[in-house]
């Protein structure tokens, strides 16, 4: 039973004062649950908004010439894309789980800094206004791609300057959404929550944290002498007063590998929550889970050039940056080895978490391998800029995020929406996001192996067919993604679907699964008093 | 009693969410941890600014 519902006179006059209803809940929300919604609502749009401008990207390439979009709007859109993506989409969506689960899971009762939690929120809506209206000012959105290249940058209109203050803003609302989660997971356990007992997404986050604490103020800084190299006289990156464009590369890498870690650990700790609770097994190796998330954050930090081995580096460098990269598949193969070892001889079951959960580990592992081929320096140099980096990237960042967060969605929103989702469209939307998925992306592989590079609006005819086949996945990858918001999304939003358990899912474990379904307004107002597992309360 | 000031604007604002749930010593360690934690960021940001500048790469 839990603590709520134990005390349910507790402080109970507490509860709705000053609760705020309408439109001043959430513009005023501090409550960890209100943010939470607020930033999944937030990156499904920014989702749906880098999604249409991927579906204009794949109609254009549909067949060789030009049908849609002139080349300049070609590379604004594959540009703000990515931007939109990566500090739009995925980011803040991982920010929305961690603001609902990490309290619930670790028994507190609020995020730390409750109105910095708002004001974090707060901070991305104009930030993506700013960034998205780009589009409208003169010259067009920015078109350096998503690592703002300079020279590139130094070249562009005043949309770059939007795009970078956007950028800041962002950076600023992330650096703090970190610190709140550190404080919160550091200081706010409830007793007996050591942190070797602490749930794997709680201490994939917590790690995470601290990587963007550590990354974010280096594109800050980049960014930064890239806005005075445009209007302040510096040269930092112009070559033509003696600055060097290749230093920009490697401070962007510097946060830009770090950030491909911080887009993908938090996806290992809602996989490493799914699988044992659908095999009905305890985790296979916590503790080197718990070092492994460690041990890929602290490499992350000295593989960035392997971005770079066309931009001209010694070999000596070229063998460093190759085989420190190699070696993060060492524990990112524990891990795939420990998710197996425990589906081992487990009672499974196959709902829709653990379907998007499996699709992980298959897609993800073959993104990663094409990581480790592309990790090759010589393999590198000839695949770099082409559409095998392309599918690389996406089987990562689609099949390895996205997939974790709607394994995410359909494990946790009974408890977060109080309702059950229907197994029969989950199970639509898996399928039809696995298939399409794959025949989007698994032909650019062979476009790029085929020297097809990537940021271009046209090719040659040779490509024609594997583009025709991509184009014609993504269009149903994306109606899958507006499937999963009309049919599964939008009905439990309204609160239509069976009523949810207290705990759904029976071999679930943690403190989540204690308090009622939905989660009430307050939880954990006292501190509950832990079994010896830290996964049930007892008092 | 009688106020001796007017009311910050942070007290108008919606109260927290679990009144009580977290005490002044909590509240003052999270604080500390929180600056510590800030500073970082910054001494990360503007150090690796002025290596920059004056080191190089």
């Amino acid at each position: 039973m839990s603590a709520v519902l134990d005390h349910p006179g507790h402080h109970t006059d507490d509860h709705d004062h000053g609760h705020p209803h309408g439109w001043r809940r959430w513009l005023f929300a501090t409550n960890h649950k209100d943010i939470g919604t607020m930033y999944l609502l937030f990156s499904f749009a920014m989702f749906i908004a880098g999604g249409i401008m991927a579906l204009v990207i794949r109609a254009e390439l549909f067949q060789p010439g030009l049908q849609f979009v002139n080349p300049e709007l070609f590379n604004q859109l594959t540009t703000m894309h990515g931007l939109i993506m990566v500090f739009g989409a995925i980011m803040p969506a991982f920010v929305g789980f961690a603001n609902w689960m990490i309290p619930l899971q670790i028994g507190a009762a609020d995020m730390a800094f409750a109105r910095m939690n708002n004001l974090s929120f707060w901070l991305l809506v104009p930030a993506a206004a700013m960034l998205l209206s780009s589009f409208l000012l003169p010259g067009g959105a920015p078109a350096t791609g998503w690592t703002l290249y300079a020279p590139l940058t130094l070249q562009m209109g005043p949309s770059m300057d939007a795009g970078i203050f956007a950028m800041h803003i962002m950076g600023a609302s992330s650096i703090m959404g970190s610190i709140n989660i550190i404080v919160t997971v550091l200081n706010m356990r409830a007793p007996g929550m050591t942190l070797m007992k602490m749930p794997l997404f709680s201490w994939t986050w917590l790690i995470t944290a601290f990587l963007l604490i550590a990354v974010m103020p280096v594109l800050a800084g980049a960014i930064t002498m890239t806005l005075t190299d445009r209007h302040f006289g510096t040269s930092f990156f112009n070559p033509a007063g003696g600055g060097d464009p290749v230093m920009y590369q490697h401070i962007f890498w510097f946060f830009g590998h770090p950030e491909v870690y911080i887009m993908i650990l938090p996806a290992f700790g809602i996989v490493s929550a799914i699988i044992p609770a659908f095999a009905r097994k305890r985790l296979f190796g916590y503790t080197s889970m718990v070092y492994a998330t460690s041990s890929i954050a602290v490499l992350s930090f000295i593989v960035w050039a392997h971005h770079m081995f066309t931009s001209g580096m010694p070999v000596t460098g070229q063998l460093f940056f190759m085989y420190a990269t190699m070696l993060i598949a060492v524990p990112t193969g524990v891990k795939i080895f420990n998710w197996i070892a425990t589906m081992w001889k487990g009672s499974m079951t196959f709902e829709t978490p653990m379907l998007f959960a499996i699709g992980f580990i298959f897609v993800f592992t073959m993104g990663g391998f094409t990581g480790l081929i592309l990790a090759m320096a010589p393999i590198d140099i000839q695949l770099h800029d082409t559409y095998y980096v392309v599918a690389h990237f996406h089987y990562v960042l689609v099949a390895g995020s996205l997939y974790a967060m709607f394994a995410g969605y359909y494990y946790w929103s009974p408890k977060w929406t109080g309702v059950m989702y229907s197994e029969t469209r989950g199970k639509i939307h898996f399928w039809g996001s696995l298939i399409f998925f794959n025949v989007t992306f698994f032909p650019m592989h062979f476009l790029g192996l085929a020297g097809m590079p990537r940021r271009y609006a046209d090719y040659p005819m040779q490509f024609t067919d594997f583009n025709a086949i991509a184009s014609v996945g993504a269009f149903g990858f994306g109606l899958m993604q507006v499937y999963f918001f009309a049919f599964v999304v939008w009905p439990a939003m309204r609160g239509q679907g069976a009523p949810a358990p207290q705990k759904p899912w029976e071999a679930a474990e943690g403190l989540e699964w204690e308090v009622p379904s939905p989660a009430p307004w307050h939880t954990f107002e006292t501190p509950p008093k832990l079994d010896v597992t830290a996964t049930r309360v007892i008092g | 009693m009688k106020p001796t000031r007017p009311l910050s604007p942070s007290s108008a604002l919606p109260s927290l969410s679990p009144v009580g749930a977290v005490s002044e010593a909590q509240r003052k360690a999270n604080l500390k941890l929180g600056l510590i934690l800030a500073g970082m960021a910054v001494a990360i940001g503007v150090g690796f600014v002025l290596k920059v500048i004056f080191v190089g790469l």
